[in-house]
């Protein structure tokens, strides 16, 4: 049977042709495919992504992309992860292996300045919270409009006192929203200053009183996260902050 | 200060990030939802990978790699 299409897991640079074992998605064998110093870790498959909306089999497949990504890094020191379900269907009568070595030729010099930039790097999520009651608290016991109204409405009678509260909510998201702006820049350059390189992603839900006030992905060298680490301490000493670090992952963020 | 992984962040990982191919060969995935907004939901609790039995310690990987020296069949460039 011939092969229809590979699933491409990362790219390394590295000349190698080994096989792996069945450790890739639904326990396909993966193997390395090279060409000209750069290789791709791939599985071949049936010409069409992986999709389902069966959470044990989607976390799954996702689980096995991530781990033979790991293994590859772990393998290979510097890769580019692909995002799932990354096909490559090889173009009309050819075989996909040859289509994959030919994009590899192709594409050569952008995949090893991409190698370049995450040489001896690796990634870690950064995320700030803060607990919002806290943080209104204080923004209430600030001198200024917001501070006069709660006191206002503790001397009013219940209808007025009701919109009043409303008043309070409505310039008290306002409130909220300057200030989160405010720590953002106040903590962005220290976290910056503390890595190779940054991108800002979008905040996570809210959970209860807690807020997502910063998702960053972070790149940086191996064994250099004590600078990362110290800044973000020091954001916890912060009354109503919190903040979270995941890693080391591979530089999925900065392929 | 919280560090352990979980699901929502491999998933946000692995999903979202990562090298993307743009070329005639590659299968375009746009507008197929691999994963619906509701399963996203469920799955946005804060169970770590660990628990799925999921997440390898790659730290410990790593240092196990290195400990092993360069792979005895990789061909040399």
């Amino acid at each position: 049977m011939s092969v229809e299409a590979l699933y491409l897991y990362c790219v390394a640079r590295v000349s190698t042709q080994e096989g792996f074992g069945p450790i890739g998605i639904e326990g396909a064998l993966v193997y390395a495919l090279s060409h000209q110093g750069l290789c791709a870790v791939a599985h071949d498959c049936p010409a069409r992504p992986y999709e389902s909306s069966d959470e044990p089999t989607v976390r799954g497949w996702v689980a096995a992309h991530h781990q033979v990504v790991a293994m590859a890094w772990a393998r290979f020191a510097d890769i580019l992860p692909c995002r799932f379900n990354t096909i490559l269907k090889g173009a009309p009568s050819l075989d996909p292996r040859e289509s994959l070595r030919r994009w590899l030729e192709r594409e050569s010099q952008g995949l090893l300045e991409r190698l370049a930039r995450v040489e001896g790097k690796e990634e870690r999520g950064v995320q700030v919270f803060w607990d919002r009651p806290t943080i209104a608290r204080q923004l209430k016991a600030r001198e200024g409009p917001l501070r006069d109204i709660a006191l206002k409405i503790t001397s009013l009678p219940e209808g007025t006192a009701y919109l009043h509260r409303q008043k309070l909510e409505r310039l008290l998201s306002q409130e909220l929203g300057l200030e989160a702006e405010a720590r953002f820049k106040e903590f962005y350059p220290q976290i910056r200053a503390s890595v190779d390189d940054i991108q800002v992603g979008r905040a996570g839900e809210a959970q209860g009183g807690r807020r997502m006030i910063m998702n960053l992905s972070c790149l940086l060298r191996r064994g250099r996260e004590a600078g990362l680490r110290e800044v973000l301490e020091k954001i916890e000493r912060k009354e109503g902050f919190s903040a979270r670090s995941t890693g080391p992952w591979p530089p999925y963020s900065f392929s | 200060m919280q560090t352990q992984a979980t699901l929502v962040d491999l998933l946000d990982m692995v999903l979202e990030k990562g090298l993307v191919i743009e070329a005639d060969v590659i299968i375009s995935v746009a507008g197929i939802p691999l994963i619906g907004l509701n399963l996203r939901a469920a799955l946005a609790g804060m169970e770590t990978m660990t628990s799925y039995g999921l997440m390898l310690d790659i730290d410990q990987r790593m240092r196990q790699e290195a400990a092993r020296g360069p792979a005895s069949n990789v061909i040399p460039t």
